[in-house]
Formats: structure tokens, sequence, C-alpha cells
């Protein structure tokens, strides 16, 4: 029942009658989102976390209940050398890519910012990693590190150099793909600090540099710490992909890979793509995505923690 | 007022360094891609006699590879025995990537829209939802993802892949949040007091506002899935596109014919990533707008 206050109140029924209009249609259009999220969100990581505790019947095509079957296949896993190498793959790869990176992006940044020679082309060079097929990028790359290289070497010097992609080729590929995933990874950072450069107060650089402060004394005394939180951002999100990282093995390798040249993200993806007909591997690879969620949050988090520490 | 740094007139020793270092790169990205078309462009026995037998041999450029190669890029699904060829492979990446790219941008311009429009309380739980799971990250999902679209019948069916991408948990969420926070409550409000309806609203006046940034957004979603031959390769099985098209013949040796001729091999590259490179061309400049604000590659 209305109450005569509302009623009365100039607009009070228009208003009820707009708020419930207004209910009405953010509930009709959030009802698909918000089913989606919970079917593919919740859902699946709640099937994800069941999986990580059951092993499938192919006999009769269900996942039934196994609390030790993927912790043994865990334990066997662990003592082998191979998996060891994949998680420290792994780690050296998101150390490496996150360093080197950084570092990398955080120069040339710099030089844009400052619109040094040529710093316009810099920018749209350093930006077309990012938007070129990463396929086509690795094609390009692996076809003239292993083909042209070696041919100019044949033609120049008269030198046999073989294709270092060749399967059967001595080690150092991995090291080229990880340079490669390096080349091609750091260029949107690039753009995104030369923003947080520009957003650095005029009156502090110029009171530096009234001070005869030098270009390096600029760029570690204002520059830097003006962007340490962007910076930041970029690391901690590098922390939650370090066993995601599949070091654009795929596109490299395909499948044809030693463990000594995988990671952990890598081997995630061979074992359910190779599994996908027996369905065998899915329980495991949840398990093993589970151990590297629960390794992974609380190094994200405190990576936050100290980044926010730092910042203060 | 956002004022520039001064232009030094003398190159310092420290942009010197740094210069030099940039050039390092773009020699180190474009000398492979040179490399690309002009080995695309030269004639297949130039090439074994310049590889092989290191012989100095006449450029001479042909387009013939680009026209050989045509008939040799198709793709076998494993489990139907249907062959696509090149037109097949880029209709499933235009129906892949368009749909994807479409499903993702409205379902994240429709949540950013109500959460920033409607200050209810589930629009500051669905935000801070977003930011929990984005710094959340969770490793090995997939295989129960595919067990779910098992469970609800629609794996292997291209419409599996937008469906999985109707979401909003990217940065880009955040970004229209932001976009349409910064949109003038007045314009929605004299709409409402003339009776339009809250979805007019949304369609006529407040998305056209933020129609930019959607545009650039679904563009960079577009390039990604292109681009995007792995989940593909998992979910869509009986549907090859493009970029699994170049995987395959560099990869595999199903195609053995084409593999062993690398100006072929580098011509298909070429043909197979020919649409996403004119959109790359065509939107330089809006991407590269879209990749200052996301931060990332989407």
């Amino acid at each position: 029942m209305k109450r005569i206050d509302q009623i009365n109140a100039p607009g009070g029924i228009r208003r009820r009658h707009r708020d419930r209009a207004d209910r009405t249609f953010y509930t009709i259009m959030m009802i698909l989102p918000v089913v989606q999220l919970l079917i593919f969100y919740f859902g699946v990581n709640f099937q994800s976390i069941c999986m990580a505790f059951q092993k499938y019947d192919a006999k009769n095509n269900v996942f039934i209940w196994d609390t030790s079957k993927n912790l043994t296949l865990f334990k066997i896993d662990i003592q082998m050398a191979g998996f060891w190498k994949m998680v420290s793959n792994s780690l050296s790869v998101w150390l490496f890519t996150s360093l080197s990176g950084t570092v990398l992006a955080v120069t040339f940044a710099y030089y844009i910012y400052r619109r040094n020679l040529m710093s316009n082309f810099f920018k749209f060079v350093l930006f077309l990693p990012s938007v070129l097929p990463g396929i086509l990028l690795a094609v390009m790359y692996k076809k003239f590190v292993g083909l042209g290289v070696p041919a100019f070497m044949n033609y120049l010097f008269d030198t046999t150099v073989s294709d270092v992609f060749n399967a059967g080729a001595a080690g150092g590929r991995v090291n080229l793909i990880t340079l490669f995933t390096v080349w091609v990874s750091f260029g949107p950072q690039v753009l995104v600090y030369t923003g947080a450069m520009d957003r650095v107060d005029p009156a502090m650089l110029e009171a530096g540099r009234l001070d005869g402060a030098s270009p390096l004394q600029e760029f570690f005394k204002i520059i830097f710490p003006n962007i340490s939180s962007t910076v930041s951002t970029f690391l901690i999100i590098g922390v939650s992909s370090i066993f995601t990282n599949q070091n654009n093995l795929v596109s490299f390798l395909g499948f044809d890979t030693t463990t000594a040249e995988s990671t952990i993200g890598y081997y995630l993806y061979k074992k359910v793509y190779e599994d996908f007909q027996r369905k065998s591997g899915f329980c495991y690879a949840a398990f093993l995505g589970l151990i590297c969620t629960m390794i992974v949050i609380p190094l994200a988090f405190g990576a936050r923690k100290l980044f926010d520490k730092g910042d203060d | 007022m956002r004022l520039k740094p001064q232009k030094r007139k003398k190159p310092d020793a420290l942009s010197i360094g740094i210069g030099i270092l940039l050039c390092v790169y773009v020699i180190g990205l474009f000398a492979p891609m040179i490399w690309t078309v002009i080995i695309s462009l030269m004639d297949p026995d130039a090439y074994y006699s310049f590889y092989q037998e290191g012989t100095a041999v006449p450029f001479a450029f042909t387009t013939e590879n680009f026209k050989n190669a045509i008939p040799h890029i198709k793709v076998t699904s494993e489990t139907t025995s249907l062959t696509y060829n090149m037109v097949g492979l880029y209709i499933n990446s235009l129906k892949f990537a368009v749909f994807s790219a479409l499903a993702f941008t409205v379902c994240s311009t429709i949540v950013s829209y109500l959460t920033a429009r409607f200050d209810f309380k589930f629009s500051k739980i669905v935000y801070g939802f977003v930011i929990v799971a984005m710094s959340l990250p969770i490793v090995g999902s997939m295989p129960s993802e595919i067990q779910m679209l098992q469970n609800l019948g629609i794996y292997g069916q291209w419409i599996s892949v937008p469906i999985l991408r109707f979401n909003f948990l990217s940065v880009y969420f955040l970004v229209f949040h932001a976009t349409f926070r910064g949109i003038s409550k007045e314009y929605s409000e004299a709409a409402k007091i003339d009776g339009a309806s809250n979805l007019r609203i949304m369609l006529r006046v407040v998305v056209p506002q933020a129609m930019n940034i959607i545009v650039t957004v679904f563009v960079i979603m577009f390039i990604t899935y292109w681009n995007d031959y792995q989940v593909p390769m998992l979910y869509l099985k009986d549907y090859p596109v493009a970029a699994y098209a170049v995987y395959q013949f560099v990869n595999t040796t199903r195609n053995a014919a084409f593999n062993s001729s690398v100006p072929l091999q580098m011509a298909g590259t070429l043909l197979m990533t020919l649409p996403v490179l004119l959109t790359v061309i065509i939107f330089n400049k809006r991407l590269r707008v879209s990749v200052s604000i996301g931060g990332i590659k989407g």
C-alpha cells in the first residue's frame, strides 16, 4: 500500500516507478553476463578444484573421486629431474623477461619521452610486435635465424652453420626463443611508461635542471620514482604469469620439445592437447594447476605488498 | 596543462647510447621481416642454390610463390575429415574473431555501463570482484573449461568460443567503466525527462559518446582472436583457422610438398596473415591509443 506522504510528495510515485524501471532494466541486462560468470568462472574453477581430486574412468566416461592418484603422480613427477628443470625454466623465463623487459621498456620510454631523434618512429616500431600476429613473427624469426643466417654465413664466409631450431641441433634454441619472447613483449609497456613520464610535474624537472642535474640524475632522482607505481603494476602482473607462460614454445617447436626446454605453462597445455581423446591427463593437469595457483597467489599478493611498501 | 619536456638540442651521451640500442632493436625486428618478404618473392630454385650451395644468385623476383601457395594452403579436420582451403580458413577465422570480439566487447560494455551509471550495491560488488579476479592468478583451468563445454553439449561448435568470451574480467572493463563515469549524467537525465527508456538512453545517448573507445577495443580484440591458434586448436578442432594453418605448415610435416619449399611457405604465411596486417595498417593510430590505455595486447 502506498504511503500518503509518498503519494503527496512531488514526483513521489513517478520516482518510485522510475526506480523500479531502473532496477528491472539493470537486472535484465545483468542476467546474461552474471550467468556466464557463474558458469565459466565460478563453475569452471570449482570443477577444476574437484577434478584435482578425481580420476577419469574411461570405461564409463565419468570422473570419479580419487584423492590419492594425482598426488601419487605428482610425487613421481617431482622425483624426476625433468620436472624441476621445467620449474626452473618457468622461473628463469619469468625473471629474464620481467627484468630485461622492464629495464629495456623504461630506458626506451625515457628516450621517447625526451623527444629525442626519431622518437615517433621508434614509438611506432616498438608498438608493432604487440599487434602483428605472434605466429607470423615466430615463423619469420625461426626461418631467419635457422635458415637465413646460416645461408648468409655460408655465402659470405663459406662457413657451415646448422639450423639451430632443428630437433637434432645442440642446445641453445630455447635461449633464442626466450630472447624472442623478450624482443616482442615489452613494446606496449614502453607506451604506458611514456604516458606515465608525461604526467611528471614539469616544475620538478625544471628545478632539477636549474640545479644542474645530469640526464642520468634526472632519470634516477625524478622520473623513475614518479613512474615506480606503474612499473610495479607490470611486475605484479608478471608474477601471476610464472606458471602460465609458454615462452612461445608451441609457435616455434610445436610439441616436439624435451622437458629440459619446457616450462610448466607449456607442459600443462601439451598435456591437455595430447591427452585430449583419453582425458587421462585432465585431472592431473587440474591438480598441477591447483598446486601452481596455491604457490602463485601468495607470491602475487606478497609482491603487491612489497611494492606498496616501497611506494610508501 | 601538461607541459612537454624541453627538447634538447645537443644529444647527450645517454641519449646516444639508448638511440644505438633502439637502432639494434629496429634492425633485429625488421631484418626477419625484410628477409621474409624477399624470400617469398624469390624463385624456389634460386633460393635452393643460395641456401644449399652458397652460390651467388641473381635475385629474380617472382610472384609465382603466392599463386602456387594458394592450393597448398589447406587443413583437414581430424574428426570430420573435411578439408578447408584458403577461403574456408579465412571464413572460419572471420567467424571466430568477429563473434569472439563482439561477445567480449558487448559484455564488457553492458556490465561497465550498468556499474558506472547505476549506483546500486551490486555495481560496487561487481567492480571490486573484477579487480580481485584480475589479480588472482588461476593456473590450469583449461581441462575443466573443456569439460564444462562438453557437459553443456556445445564443445566443438564454433559458437562455444564466443560464449566463453562473453565475459568482462579484463582491464578493458575498467577502461569502459572510467569512460562511462566520465560522461555527464545530465544527458541521461534530460532524455529521461523526455520519456526515453533506459535501453534507449543507453543505446542512443551514452554508448554513442563512448563509441570511439568501444570500436578501438573491438578492433584490438579482433586482431588478438584472429592471431590466436591455440584456443581453436583445443576448442574448435573441426573449424581450423588461418593462424592454425600457419602453425601447421611450419611445425608439422603433414603438407610435405609445401614444407619442402621455404619461399612457398613464406608466401603462404604472408597470405594467411594478410587480413590482420591490413587491419593493423588501417587502424594503426586507433590501436596505438588502445595499447596506451590498456597497457596490454589483450
